[in-house]
């Protein structure tokens, strides 16, 4: 029952810290996009890893 | 199996009459030289998709298309003859099978010197060809 409950919250852990490292890789692009935008930047769309975030580091 | 499938789908838009009647480029890039409107392909990645047998790739390719002007119908026209040309796409191609595509989302923005910009973002699933 130990066992089962340690390896429960080892994969909740595990889990939460690949969101984690997703949403502030989200955030981080976001932002980016944001100060690209204010500044016409019109390269910020030919640019996989800013459109695609998460699928340009699957990759 | 990325650069096959750009080439592919530059080759399909290109011999497209209504397209290429109304475009004055359609480019691997975004064009440097051509007066709008023209369409490139912004950008592309790829993933891995394959099965025990086959190598497969999922491909995301982003096509820009530029225009200049106010006429936003006009636009809309190019918007959906690249939308159906892209969706027509023949599934047997040379080297790889498409299994898959799918629109994902599309942007638009005005530019200076009265440009404007439409960014169409597409998810293709490909498998390549088995050999005998």
């Amino acid at each position: 029952m130990i066992g089962t409950n340690l390896i429960g919250a080892r994969i909740a852990s595990g889990l939460s810290r690949r969101l984690t490292a997703k949403a502030g890789q989200l955030a981080t692009t976001h932002a980016e996009n944001t100060i690209r935008s204010a500044h016409r930047d019109s390269g910020r769309w030919r640019n996989a890893r800013l459109l695609w975030p998460l699928f340009v580091e699957r990759g | 199996m990325e650069t096959q499938l750009r080439g592919a789908l530059l080759d399909w838009l290109r011999a497209d009459p209504l397209l290429a009647a109304q475009l004055n480029a359609i480019d691997d890039e975004s064009p440097v030289r051509a007066s709008p409107p023209w369409l490139g392909i912004a950008t592309s990645a790829s993933a891995d998709w394959s099965t025990k047998e086959r190598m497969g790739r999922e491909i995301r390719i982003a096509v820009e298309l530029q225009t200049r002007g106010d006429d936003g119908s006009a636009d809309a026209a190019l918007v959906s003859a690249t939308e159906k040309r892209v969706n027509a796409m023949p599934r047997e191609q040379s080297g790889f099978e498409l299994i898959t595509i799918r629109f994902l989302r599309a942007r638009a923005e005005r530019r200076a010197r009265n440009l404007r910009s439409i960014l169409l973002e597409y998810r293709f699933r490909i498998l390549e060809t088995p050999t005998e």
